[in-house]
């Protein structure tokens, strides 16, 4: 669609990095999400949470990401964690179950918590 | 019928025949003309001009081998006369005219004198005189070919009437001075007719416009023979003007009477017309160079666009032209470089090697020279342009021309020369235009190509679509109790929703709805195979859950780590007395029952995304007692995220709404007023996903009594 949408990654003290999206993230914007994830992850970070507060919309291929990473990552000791989601977002995930799969908090200072401290 | 015989011959062998039969008769004439000279003045002692008779026979004779020789220049010419008129058809007639002059002045310098008063002093002389004589026809007659077959073609109104007032004064002056023996004033006639004859000669010629269009080094080429023609005619003019002084002259006065005045007019017209043509080639010559310029411009962008419609394929097309541009600028090497994201590609390299254009490529300067140059760009000399370059590199001097594409540099063509200062500022002119067409001549290519892809691409998308409606179910189960239909609209050409009856092993009827995740082929491709481990499957599936778990055990893992398909399955019995529900993170379904809507949202994960340890646990089966009346809404995302031209989502209530109100025992009923009230949320704008619908309705039995049908006779497919 012609939404726009936004990305930045920001990293915190204790290898953790925060993705922050904005706006909508379907087929055309989630290579983009894609980059960012595997930028974050090949540069060593194995503790990612996903800001979603500014994100509008997601479709079904910018859930796809998420499952594409996740298991490298675990595997590796580390985690995706997800953090501030709409309302509407949050039904598109839980519809499809994804609370089973991912740790889903309300804030991303409490995704951050849930890592522990920096070790 | 005299008139068709008098026609020339137009075909090559005809007209050769032809020739050889006058050049026959007229060496025969030739014979008996020289055997009976010899009898009278050798063998008898006597001059011609002592008997009447012999005279008459004479110059009846010598007429016949004039007419020949006339004959066969009007038939050489005339065949000329329909080719056009090129450099060497002149320069081929001006060194024949000039090289047998020469010949025949030389023949008449080493011969003795020993003609006097029509007598002849031995057969040497006699056989000489002959030749002289028949010689200098010859070349004059065929001067009068050549001059009125040039001014023919390039003729303007009068020239026909000026020929034929030429020819008249030639055939006055040759009357005048035969009679001028007994008159004296006719020389002044005779004077006054050449005088006139020159003038028109001069009013004759005009179109000379033709040899602009020669080359620079061609027209000096053809300077220097027409003043070895000019001097040629002048000399052959003078040796006949000068009355019975001259060998040559007296020769062929002996050969027929008078017979001087010919060729002297004619040669003097031919000096008139080399002169002319001498000083309009001098006038010519300055141009020449912007002339050849032009004419080579216009002949290199000609080439150009024929190659452009001949060639569709890129590289063949720059293989041409580079090929071009380097002949067109008498450069060394030329090649052409693209470039691409991942780099410099080196295509259509003439005379040098791709790797080593590679290599210049490594030098920084010379890198930046090439790839930044926004306009063309005439290097004269690397070494002075390029600040310490490698003294190694072969290239002294090139020619850098963009070639843009769309505002876009898409690629350059360099032109170069192995020594400094190897091109002009002309050659840059000549190549930028060469730019401008390439880059027209690239997009188009490159656009045909594409269109080509596209074609193919859209026929495998219609394979692709045919298939998959062939997926689809054709008949729904129905029977006494229960209505079930559905409908799909793809967003794209194929789409990735999914839907299909089935029948469990217990022999209950399912229906399915299944939403792949992603567009077009990949998506469609996944739906395709669903469909095959649904109907693997659906035999030993004891419920929706049980088909649901079998399912994710089967595609899980075999699918890309980034897809997964949402699903849900509705059970049903014949009587329908209750629905079983399963679903695997699809859209809920919206259910009407006993007069209340709701959503109805079974635990379970999408499939696809983890093995069957979690996904097992986590789907249930959810069981819905139902009665006539009820209403049960199967959709994928599509129909909830349905956008209006602002991109506003269909509200949720919209659909419960519609639920609740729809009164009908039919689903086709159903699936249209839910299609209907998307329509009237889109407002016209294009469905973003795939739109499936899937409706079941509990029918009430004695309302449907009339139309009664099995449901067990029905297969699905």
């Amino acid at each position: 669609m012609t939404k726009d949408f936004a990305l930045t990654t920001t990293s915190h003290p204790g290898d953790v990095c925060v993705i922050s999206l904005a706006g909508y993230l379907d087929a055309h914007t989630a290579s983009r999400l894609e980059e960012a994830m595997q930028t974050a992850i090949s540069g060593g970070c194995r503790k990612v949470i996903v800001d979603f507060a500014e994100l509008e919309y997601i479709s079904s291929a910018g859930l796809g990401v998420f499952m594409v990473f996740i298991e490298s990552v675990r595997s590796d000791g580390g985690d995706i964690k997800l953090a501030a989601m709409k309302a509407k977002v949050f039904t598109v995930f839980d519809l499809l179950g994804f609370p089973v799969l991912f740790e889903i908090y309300p804030t991303v200072p409490e995704a951050l918590e849930a890592f522990g401290p920096a070790a | 019928m005299f008139r068709s015989r008098l026609r020339l011959p137009t075909d090559d062998q005809s007209r050769r025949t032809m020739q050889t039969v006058i050049v026959v008769a007229g060496i025969a004439f030739a014979v008996i003309r020289a055997t009976v000279v010899g009898l009278w003045c050798l063998l008898g002692d006597r001059a011609v001009s002592d008997s009447l008779v012999m005279e008459l026979v004479i110059t009846l004779l010598s007429d016949f081998i004039i007419v020949s020789i006339i004959g066969v220049t009007i038939l050489h010419f005339a065949g000329r006369y329909r080719s056009d008129l090129t450099y060497e058809t002149v320069s081929g007639s001006l060194t024949t005219y000039t090289l047998a002059s020469l010949a025949l002045l030389l023949l008449a310098a080493i011969i003795p004198h020993d003609v006097n008063e029509g007598r002849i002093g031995d057969f040497l002389t006699l056989i000489s005189s002959n030749v002289i004589a028949i010689g200098a026809f010859a070349i004059t007659i065929a001067l009068a070919g050549f001059l009125t077959s040039i001014l023919l073609l390039r003729r303007h109104r009068l020239t026909k009437v000026y020929l034929f007032i030429q020819l008249a004064i030639i055939l006055g002056i040759w009357l005048v001075s035969a009679l001028s023996v007994t008159a004296q004033w006719l020389t002044v006639v005779s004077a006054t007719l050449t005088f006139a004859g020159i003038v028109i000669m001069l009013l004759n010629i005009r179109r000379l416009n033709w040899l602009t269009t020669i080359t620079l080094d061609r027209k000096v080429r053809l300077l220097w023979l027409t003043v070895c023609g000019a001097f040629a005619s002048i000399v052959l003019s003078i040796m006949f003007g000068f009355g019975d002084e001259t060998y040559v002259s007296a020769t062929v006065n002996l050969f027929i009477r008078s017979g001087s005045a010919v060729p002297a007019v004619i040669n003097l017209f031919g000096f008139v017309f080399f002169i002319r043509l001498l000083f309009a080639i001098i006038a010519a010559l300055p141009n020449s160079g912007i002339v050849d310029r032009r004419s080579n411009e216009v002949d290199a962008l000609a080439t150009l666009t024929r190659l452009m419609t001949k060639s569709t394929d890129v590289s063949s097309l720059l293989a041409s032209v580079t090929d071009h541009a380097m002949r067109v600028c008498h450069a060394h090497g030329a090649w052409c470089e693209l470039y691409t994201e991942t780099g410099v590609d080196v295509v259509a390299t003439q005379l040098v090697h791709e790797n080593y254009v590679r290599s210049l490529h490594h030098h920084r300067s010379i890198h930046r020279l090439i790839t930044t140059a926004d306009q063309p760009h005439l290097v004269e000399s690397l070494s002075d342009e390029v600040a310490a370059v490698d003294p190694t590199v072969v290239m002294k001097s090139m020619i850098i021309v963009p070639l843009v594409n769309d505002h876009r540099r898409t690629g350059t063509l360099v032109v170069f020369s192995t020594v400094d200062f190897g091109f002009e500022q002309d050659d840059l002119k000549l190549l930028t235009a060469f730019g401008d067409t390439v880059s027209v001549a690239l997009d188009q290519a490159r656009l045909i190509e594409a269109a080509f892809e596209k074609e193919r691409m859209q026929k495998e998308i219609d394979v692709a679509r045919d298939i998959q409606a062939s997926l689809l179910p054709r008949t729904a189960p129905t029977s006494t109790r229960v209505d079930v239909d559905a409908v799909t609209i793809p967003a794209t050409d194929v789409g990735g929703d999914y839907y299909d009856y089935i029948k469990f092993a217990s022999g209950t009827w399912g229906a399915i709805i299944a939403d792949v995740a992603g567009k077009g082929v990949p998506a469609a491709l996944y739906m395709a195979t669903l469909k095959g481990v649904v109907l693997a499957e659906m035999r030993m599936a004891t419920g929706p859950a049980d088909l649901l778990r079998r399912i994710n055990a089967t595609l899980h893992g075999s699918m890309e780590r980034h897809t997964y398909i949402t699903m849900m399955c509705v059970e049903f019995h014949e009587d329908c007395r209750y629905l079983r529900i399963a679903r695997a993170g699809h859209t809920p379904a919206v259910i009407r029952r006993g007069g209340v809507t709701d959503i109805v949202a079974p635990q379970g994960l999408a499939i696809g995304i983890v093995g069957s340890d979690i996904f097992d646990r986590t789907i249930e089966d959810v069981v819905l007692a139902v009665e006539p009346g009820d209403v049960c809404l199967l959709t994928t995302d599509g129909v909830t995220e349905r956008r209006d031209p602002d991109l506003v989502e269909i509200e949720q209530e919209r659909i419960l709404e519609l639920v609740q109100r729809v009164v009908s025992d039919s689903a086709t009923d159903v699936v249209r007023a839910t299609q209907h009230v998307l329509d009237d949320h889109g407002r016209g704008a294009e469905p973003h996903d795939d739109i499936t619908i899937v409706a079941i309705v509990v029918r009430n039995e004695t309302a449907t009594a009339d139309k009664r049908r099995s449901l067990t006779s029905e297969e699905p497919s």
